[in-house]
């Protein structure tokens, strides 16, 4: 019973951020030459964007953030201190420059 | 008396998780949390600690979740998490999460 409510609170609450989302027209391009964001932006640029696996739960906002935070954390993925699969498979994938140019490209973009 | 039975699992079934109570959340956070990332949760003492203002709820719970179990590994969180009962979570959760700052999944 609470599963069942759960899910079906769920799949109401994703419906209605898609919906919001597609109101929304996009206006500026969403990168910056240098910084390797297109793979971000499919899931961090997508407000309410759940993560599926291994949990349920909407994926941080890291527009506005601090640099030095996104950079900590892309390198605690990169290392092994964080754990998330899709984020640690990303983050192996980056040097200390990308990691740096992605950082700074998100720490501009708050609201 | 069955059907009495019926309707109190109903009722029973129909209530609400009992929510989060931001007023304790803010009263813990600004215990526990504020001296290093500030009372606004948006000016932190050291630039590598996140701004938690506005961050998503259920995002802050899984943290500080992960933060317990050590799925996730910092000294100062791990000792700053461990004490935290569920509802503690979820309090401070709703507290951080309802606060202004510039954090933003916006396309721009």
């Amino acid at each position: 019973m609470k599963l069942s409510r759960f899910l079906l609170l769920a799949t109401a609450t994703t419906m209605s951020f898609a919906a919001v989302a597609q109101e929304k027209k996009t206006s500026a391009p969403a990168s910056t030459p240098g910084a390797p964001v297109s793979t971000c932006i499919g899931c961090h640029s997508i407000p309410g964007y759940q993560a599926s696996f291994p949990q349920v739960y909407r994926v941080p906002k890291i527009g506005g953030q601090s640099q030095q935070y996104i950079e900590a954390a892309l390198k605690a993925y990169r290392q092994g201190d964080r754990k998330h699969p899709t984020m640690v498979g990303i983050a192996k994938g980056l040097t200390d420059d990308e990691i740096a140019s992605v950082a700074a490209y998100y720490a501009q973009r708050g609201r | 008396m069955k059907r009495s039975l019926i309707i109190f699992a109903l009722a029973v079934a129909a209530q609400p998780a009992i929510a989060a109570d931001a007023k304790k959340g803010e009263q813990l956070a600004q215990q526990q949390c504020a001296a290093c990332h500030g009372k606004d949760f948006v000016t932190a003492v050291d630039p590598t600690y996140p701004k938690l203002a506005g961050q998503y709820v259920d995002y802050l719970e899984k943290a500080l979740r992960d933060y317990q179990t050590g799925a996730r590994k910092n000294a100062i969180m791990a000792g700053l998490a461990k004490p935290l009962s569920r509802d503690d979570i979820r309090n401070l959760a709703a507290y951080l999460s309802s606060l202004p700052g510039p954090l933003s999944n916006e396309k721009r």
